[in-house]
């Protein structure tokens, strides 16, 4: 949270890569998923933010 | 320009590797890192009603969703309350125990905290009915984590705050302290301007007389409870301002305003 805050403070984004099961659930279960994007890869996270996605 | 991409290694819960390019920050977490799934509530879309007493006011929770800091409205707030049990005998796990075990009995006079028959486990709820300056409340929370030394309780939309508090017990030069920590935003426009004007003050004297019993409790008393409070995001997030159709205070309020209506149709239905 502490993160997201500070990164968007600063007109910056946070997504999230590689997230095992265990991690994905405690994501949903905290509704982090709603206002942090996952990705599987790091590539695939570099690659849409990139592209302002 | 493609912004440049940097990696850094920090330790932490996810021991994770940071990408930091020049607009985003990408986190992976090491797989490696320890799982713990027997403690964390399951996510449920929308809360179910929780049991309680005749007396209780059970409003507010059923069908809310569980919400955390991210869909709150207002600043950005971590707050930490501890005592130390300064000549108890008592570990971490002994104090977490009673803590569960005994929730209702810590509470201030003017709430009343209503426990599912499963208790402080994960996934149970706690309805809450309280008095308020602004009137009275009828919420609750849901029992988001648990394990033996912690717990921590998530707030369902409505709520006046958004986010999770974790009561927690830990050892440190040799005395157990109890701690509890919170991390939220106000839930809506209303609630902010509450919590701005003296609401925030009253949460801490909620949090204060909580430990202060906590600490009673095990024989502990004259200790102060260190509070440190850190706003971490100053900016109110107006995407959220919507919240307040679930504002549980007035839809409290409305629903004791019209108890008399309710009253005229049970009797009409008799008839």
């Amino acid at each position: 949270m502490r993160l997201e805050a500070l990164l968007r403070s600063q007109g910056r984004r946070l997504a999230i890569t590689g997230l095992n099961d265990h991690h994905r659930r405690v994501f949903r279960a905290t509704g982090l998923d709603e206002g942090i994007r996952i990705y599987e890869t790091e590539a695939e996270a570099v690659e849409a933010l990139q592209g302002g996605a | 320009m493609r912004p440049a991409t940097d990696a850094i290694h920090v330790p932490g819960t996810f021991g994770s590797a940071w990408h930091v390019p020049e607009n985003h920050l990408c986190l992976t977490p090491n797989p490696q890192s320890k799982t713990s799934h027997p403690y964390w509530a399951q996510r449920v879309d929308r809360l179910k009603a929780p049991d309680a007493p005749p007396e209780a006011l059970n409003l507010n929770v059923a069908g809310r969703r569980a919400v955390g800091p991210l869909q709150g409205f207002g600043q950005l707030w971590q707050k930490t309350f501890c005592i130390r049990l300064v000549g108890a005998s008592v570990t971490p796990a002994e104090v977490i125990a009673e803590w569960k075990a005994e929730l209702p009995r810590f509470k201030p006079a003017e709430s009343r905290f209503y426990p599912s028959p499963g208790g402080i486990a994960r996934g149970e709820e706690v309805l809450i009915n309280a008095w308020t300056p602004g009137g009275p409340i009828a919420t609750g929370v849901v029992v988001l984590y648990a394990d033996d030394e912690s717990f921590t309780l998530m707030t369902p939309e409505g709520h006046p705050e958004s986010g999770w508090v974790t009561m927690s017990a830990y050892v440190e030069d040799g005395v157990t302290v109890a701690q509890v920590q919170g991390l939220a935003r106000a839930s809506d426009p209303i609630y902010e301007l509450a919590f701005r004007a003296m609401g925030s003050r009253l949460q801490d004297t909620i949090w204060e007389h909580v430990l202060t019993e906590l600490a009673a409790h095990f024989g502990v008393k004259g200790q102060p409870v260190e509070v440190d409070r850190w706003l971490l995001d100053p900016k109110v997030q107006w995407r959220r301002a919507g919240n307040i159709w679930h504002n549980a205070q007035i839809r409290t309020i409305l629903y004791q305003l019209a108890a008399p209506i309710r009253w005229v149709r049970r009797v009409l239905r008799r008839d």
